[in-house]
């Protein structure tokens, strides 16, 4: 049995394999109650406009303080304003973690690798820890990782969709070849599918949507902890082959005759 | 004098500072992220930064997001 399974992130030991986004949830006291059931220990957030006409509160003030706080550059649609992003949520106090979000296509909501580089490219030499949303590429993640960033997190599909793991065979790839890890993000829908993730080699796995529009998100939080533990153990445990042809698993010998 | 507020044009009196802003819409300082003319500003230059005519001040928090 394996034992020595620890998550390292650029030094760090992150302690849960289940990264969780803060949208879309109907009560933001919901949050706190969320992260305790699936143990996530990097929380993503986003940086908007206040709006003086509304009394919406700061989000982190909801968030555990042993909680890595990832804030991301939502909104930007080039490298220059995800990078503007990443330093504004750095000077709020967030640290040095960033989800690189680039996103021009209003449609689909899918990240632009090119400019995505780029931002890599800047904020690493900043000093950033950046994770990088992508749509799945073999070459541009390697090109994410050789501009220094921490991880490459490949879409399973579209933001907020709920689809799945329909990425999964450019996914596999990248987890068999990249030497950093390859967390998933956005369109897991059902518990089950980050499990999938997990089996295919994933890192990790990001869920927001799946998890704040449940009917009950506290109870979806402790499944989907549940399923990435055990996704990632059936992972290391090494799964049997695959056959084309039935082979009973009791002993075809010493039949009662 | 005209100022940019987070995209909205206002008037407000001359030599105003963020904090004067800040406190005029009940906005706990701690609670925001303010951009100054594209400089961000740490908490403590709120008080000492004054705005200026045309002055485009951004005031940002975090939300939910994924």
């Amino acid at each position: 049995m394996k034992v020595n399974d620890k998550f390292m992130i650029k030094g760090m030991e992150i302690k849960s394999r289940l990264f969780l986004g803060t949208g879309k949830f109907g009560d933001d006291s919901l949050i706190p109650k969320c992260i305790e059931a699936c143990g996530a220990h990097i929380v993503t957030v986003a940086i908007r406009r206040v709006d003086f006409g509304a009394s919406t509160d700061n989000i982190t003030q909801h968030l555990p303080e042993d909680c890595i706080l990832m804030p991301n550059t939502h909104g930007a649609r080039n490298a220059e304003e995800a990078v503007r992003i990443a330093r504004l949520g750095r000077a709020a106090g967030c640290g040095d973690w960033v989800k690189i979000e680039v996103v021009s296509d209003n449609k689909y909501l899918l990240p632009d690798n090119d400019e995505t580089l780029k931002a890599v490219e800047i904020l690493v030499k900043e000093g950033f820890i950046v994770m990088p949303y992508m749509t799945p590429d073999l070459y541009a993640a390697r090109r994410m990782r050789d501009a220094g960033a921490a991880s490459v997190m490949p879409l399973g599909a579209p933001i907020g969709t709920n689809k799945g793991f329909k990425t999964r065979e450019m996914v596999e790839i990248m987890c068999n070849e990249m030497d950093i890890p390859v967390v998933v993000d956005a369109g897991i829908g059902k518990p089950s599918e980050a499990a999938e993730c997990m089996e295919a080699g994933a890192a990790a796995v990001l869920v927001n949507t799946a998890i704040a529009t449940a009917s009950d998100p506290v109870l979806m939080a402790k499944a989907f902890g549940e399923a990435v533990r055990a996704g990632r153990n059936a992972y290391l445990a090494g799964p049997g082959a695959v056959k084309s042809l039935a082979e009973g698993s009791t002993p075809l010998t010493g039949f009662l005759r | 004098m005209n100022i940019i507020l987070n995209g909205e044009k206002i008037t407000v009196r001359g030599s105003a500072s963020v904090t004067d802003i800040l406190e005029e819409r009940n906005i706990d300082p701690k609670t925001v992220i303010v951009e100054l003319d594209g400089i961000i500003l740490k908490q403590e230059e709120f008080k000492d930064s004054v705005l200026c005519e045309d002055s485009t001040v951004e005031v940002l928090r975090f939300v939910g997001g994924g």
